[in-house]
């Protein structure tokens, strides 16, 4: 064994122990909405098809 | 070992960055599935409803088992947000077997519903089993018009009923509606009736043909100038508008617009489903599709949507460089639905978005032969408009027929002469 990193092995990520967050469901504060509701009061609440490159359903 | 919490943090942020590290792999975060196009209701509007009574639209219909299959494949693929619609949802008996199996899967879960079949059982359920959100539309503020538009006696009841069922139970629950020729003057009452509920409301007048082929939901589609007027009716409305075209607008680079024919998230965020398990970029688009019974959603996801996906504009038109394209709402399902062809541009929506935003006193960038741009055959008049609903726009809604002398030249009503292409005819 020559104690060299073999080039073609891929580099490991640190470990990083899993940490757990909470996060209240709260539909009120979707970022983004439907395909169903286009344009539903105005861009800001739940639009749409939006050229962001994102379709999303709602509430997501 | 238990996990404990190190913190909290908001669902807004939990979901922003959840979405843009899944968007950038493309990984299927949500998913639209329309459990049945049968519906008890026969709105004027709807782009897909069938009779409860319709047998083969009943027996086609993904069984329950086929919907759980789907679901374990969505799972795998790292789906986490569905939308059940229709349709009606609760139209199927076995409707809430497939949603708790779903949310037994571990997926946040929108409900789309009109509510007319809600029963205080349904609503004791959803409390055990509670959806991440519940959407109900209305259709009118008075029994008259709510009835008027969904052709059936007792309606308007029977969605109050369960607007009172859920709320009851503290389930979290939108109200929506659709702004039509029918019921656009009770849109504020509608409004009211949400805030004194306390519960969201929003309004959509943006109607588009059947699926089927039928333009009858055009017939009550309210004109350009209607539909500004709304916005220009609430502040809050007008202000998210400028927001967003401040965001958005102007994106477009001299010489560089994209060659992409889809530019929106289906294919890359998430997708829909029939209900006979048919897969598409959305729920909207029928053009092409990918049959889950005979395949597996990853491989309809990774080669199929992926081609879908990636396909190219044949030509530019004016939609190509245009920099209020976000205020727009072109792409190609619409086209494919009012054209029958996914790069013609809709004529309805591109005089909306060109009329919204001069009555908004926003920039419209000249981008190529577009009759609503200055030059145009239809530019004069629209600017006519949009000088009026400048001036009088944010008045409270009166009986604007079409003979209303503020808008005298604006009552040409376009109805769509093209096909859509989802039958093949």
């Amino acid at each position: 064994m020559s104690g060299k990193l073999d080039p073609n092995l891929p580099l490991k990520r640190a470990y990083k122990k899993p940490e757990m967050e909470r996060v209240s469901l709260r539909p009120d504060e979707a970022v983004l909405g439907h395909c169903k509701s286009m344009a539903a009061a105005g861009p800001g609440g739940s639009s749409t098809c939006m050229p962001i490159g994102s379709c999303f359903t709602q509430g997501s | 070992m238990p996990i404990t919490p190190v913190g909290a943090r908001s669902y807004q942020d939990f979901s922003a960055n959840l979405h843009d590290r899944m968007q950038a792999e493309r990984v299927a975060a949500s998913a639209t599935i329309e459990i049945s196009r049968r519906c008890p209701l026969k709105c004027v509007h709807c782009y897909n409803n069938l009779p409860m009574g319709d047998m083969d639209a009943k027996r086609g219909e993904l069984t329950c088992s086929e919907h759980c299959r789907i679901l374990d494949e969505l799972a795998e693929a790292g789906c986490l947000w569905i939308l059940y619609t229709g349709g009606e949802i609760f139209a199927r008996k076995d409707f809430l077997d497939i949603y708790t199996y779903a949310k037994k899967k571990g997926f946040l879960i929108t409900l789309f519903t009109n509510g007319t079949l809600i029963t205080p059982q349904i609503a004791d359920y959803l409390v055990e089993w509670r959806p991440f959100s519940i959407e109900i539309t209305l259709y009118g503020h008075s029994p008259e018009t709510y009835e008027r538009l969904t052709g059936v006696p007792g309606s308007y009841n029977r969605c109050l009923r369960a607007i009172h069922l859920l709320l009851d139970r503290e389930l979290p629950l939108t109200l929506k509606s659709v702004a039509i020729s029918v019921n656009k003057h009770e849109v504020g009452a509608m409004k009211k009736f949400a805030d004194e509920l306390g519960v969201t409301f929003k309004f959509d007048a943006m109607m588009s043909p059947r699926i089927d082929c039928s333009q009858s939901p055009l017939k009550v589609r309210l004109q350009p100038w209607e539909i500004v007027k709304m916005d220009l009716e609430d502040r809050d409305r007008v202000a998210e508008w400028r927001k967003f075209a401040a965001r958005y607008n102007g994106q477009m680079q001299e010489g560089g617009h994209s060659d992409e024919l889809y530019q929106c998230g289906g294919g890359v965020g998430g997708c829909a489903i029939d209900p006979e398990g048919k897969m598409s970029i959305c729920v909207l688009s029928h053009f092409e599709g990918y049959d889950l019974r005979r395949g597996n959603f990853r491989e309809g996801w990774d080669l199929f949507l992926r081609q879908v996906r990636a396909k190219k504009i044949t030509r530019v038109t004016k939609c190509t460089m245009c920099q209020i394209k976000p205020m727009c709402g072109m792409c190609p399902a619409n086209g494919e639905l009012e054209n029958g062809d996914p790069e013609a541009p809709v004529d309805f929506l591109c005089h909306v978005a060109h009329l919204r935003a001069h009555a908004l006193e926003l920039s419209v960038p000249a981008h190529g032969n577009c009759e609503y741009c200055a030059g145009g055959s239809a530019y004069g008049v629209l600017m006519n408009s949009a000088e009026s609903l400048h001036k009088h726009g944010s008045e409270q809604w009166m009986d604007f027929t079409d003979s209303n002398p503020l808008f005298p030249i604006l009552n040409e009503r376009r109805i769509a002469v093209g096909g859509c292409s989802s039958c093949g005819l």
